[in-house]
């Protein structure tokens, strides 16, 4: 029994000894990431501006955005939805989105995190937009839109 | 590890009830020789070393034979200050048996083993700031009725110190933790059971707690033990 009890005692301190905790591995991102594909052999997707309702413009985008590259776009902690507005010398486009948010504490070094999931396209007369990852997440690529 | 610790609760106990001839004990042995209440000192001390926790917890234990029904009841503040502010504060209780694995010590002494059932009420907030697309603003966030399930496998050394006044240790594994309420706020520090992830990412559902108790005894009758049996 004297010998159960202490394999016991090991056992449980065995389980406990798994505690590390590091502040840069918060893989938590508060934007997200699309990107554009289309044929960039047959013509280009420039957007004049790109705008989020009811906050104005984002400024730092390229006049082209290329099909290889993946760009960011601010997320709206204050709400759980967001409508992004795509504006081209010709169509202007937009898109909606919902999600969840929760606020997590990484790690007692680091400020609290932020965690964006459960995105999910509510409305948008883009021709074809499609979630790849629902979750703001490591800088994986969430939304593809495609023309 | 569910099914792996439901087999060392099975064969521990099986383990111990066959090592006793129950005919030795005498007729009362089922009757309550004591209540115990005990203080859990730890807590006492860490409230007053932490910068961030203040806890106190207490206990009481009455005996049927060589077993124990036990009530810890706690409350727990834990307030750190850091880039943010977080605090979660409520009670926890835990109810189960133990059982003295040295029944035949002749100065009480107790070395068990037991199970309990743990329940933490509490509630959790924080406050921090951050940007935002209107500018860096302050958010405050709450967890209003936050309850936490876990189940412990106990081990635990109680030696009499004087005639009524008994110390002891006591290990817990706490297994098997499951939390509901949660809101928006993922909550980091439960009352009676520490935190709530081991590494910020992985939820930690089994953990292990020390904690040291002062006992006062309370006598009810005298109790018989009866001599060791010899082993052929």
């Amino acid at each position: 029994m004297q010998k159960l009890v202490a394999g016991l005692l090991l056992l449980l301190f065995v389980t406990a000894c798994n505690d590390i905790e590091d502040c840069q591995v918060n893989p938590y991102n508060d934007v997200l990431w699309f990107q554009v594909i289309y044929d960039e052999d047959e013509f280009v997707v420039a957007f004049d501006s790109i705008v989020i309702q009811g906050y104005g413009q984002l400024t730092g985008y390229p006049d082209t955005l290329l099909t290889s590259f993946q760009y960011s776009l601010p997320m709206d902690f204050e709400n759980e939805q967001i409508t992004y507005q795509f504006f081209t010398d010709s169509i202007d486009y937009f898109i909606t989105l919902e999600y969840d948010k929760e606020v997590r504490i990484f790690d007692l070094s680091c400020d609290a995190a932020i965690r964006y999931f459960n995105l999910e396209i509510q409305e948008t007369n883009l021709d074809s937009a499609l979630i790849k990852i629902p979750e703001l997440f490591e800088n994986l690529n969430n939304l593809e839109i495609h023309f | 590890m569910r099914s792996t610790f439901s087999i060392i609760f099975l064969a521990v106990f099986q383990l111990a009830l066959g090592q006793f001839d129950s005919t030795t004990w005498g007729p009362k042995k089922w009757v309550p020789s004591h209540v115990r209440i005990g203080a859990n000192g730890l807590r006492l001390i860490g409230s007053g070393v932490s910068e961030f926790k203040t806890s106190y917890e207490g206990m009481v234990e009455i005996d049927f034979h060589k077993y124990f029904l036990v009530f810890e009841y706690g409350h727990e503040r834990n307030a750190r200050r850091e880039s943010f502010e977080y605090n979660s504060k409520g009670d926890f209780f835990r109810i189960g048996i133990d059982q003295n694995t040295i029944p035949y010590n002749k100065s009480g002494d107790v070395l068990s083993i037991g199970l309990r059932y743990a329940q933490s009420s509490y509630t959790d907030n924080i406050t921090f700031e951050h940007s935002t697309l209107s500018g860096t603003v302050i958010t405050q966030m709450e967890n209003a009725n936050l309850t936490a399930r876990w189940m412990e496998l106990d081990l635990g050394l109680r030696a009499k110190v004087l005639k009524n006044l008994t110390m002891g240790y006591q290990i817990r594994g706490k297994l098997f933790k499951s939390i509901s309420g949660e809101g928006q706020l993922e909550t980091f520090d439960i009352p009676g059971f520490g935190r709530h992830k081991k590494n910020g990412r992985e939820i930690k559902r089994n953990t292990v707690g020390f904690d040291y108790y002062i006992y006062w005894t309370i006598p009810l009758r005298q109790k018989y033990i009866p001599p060791k049996p010899v082993e052929p």
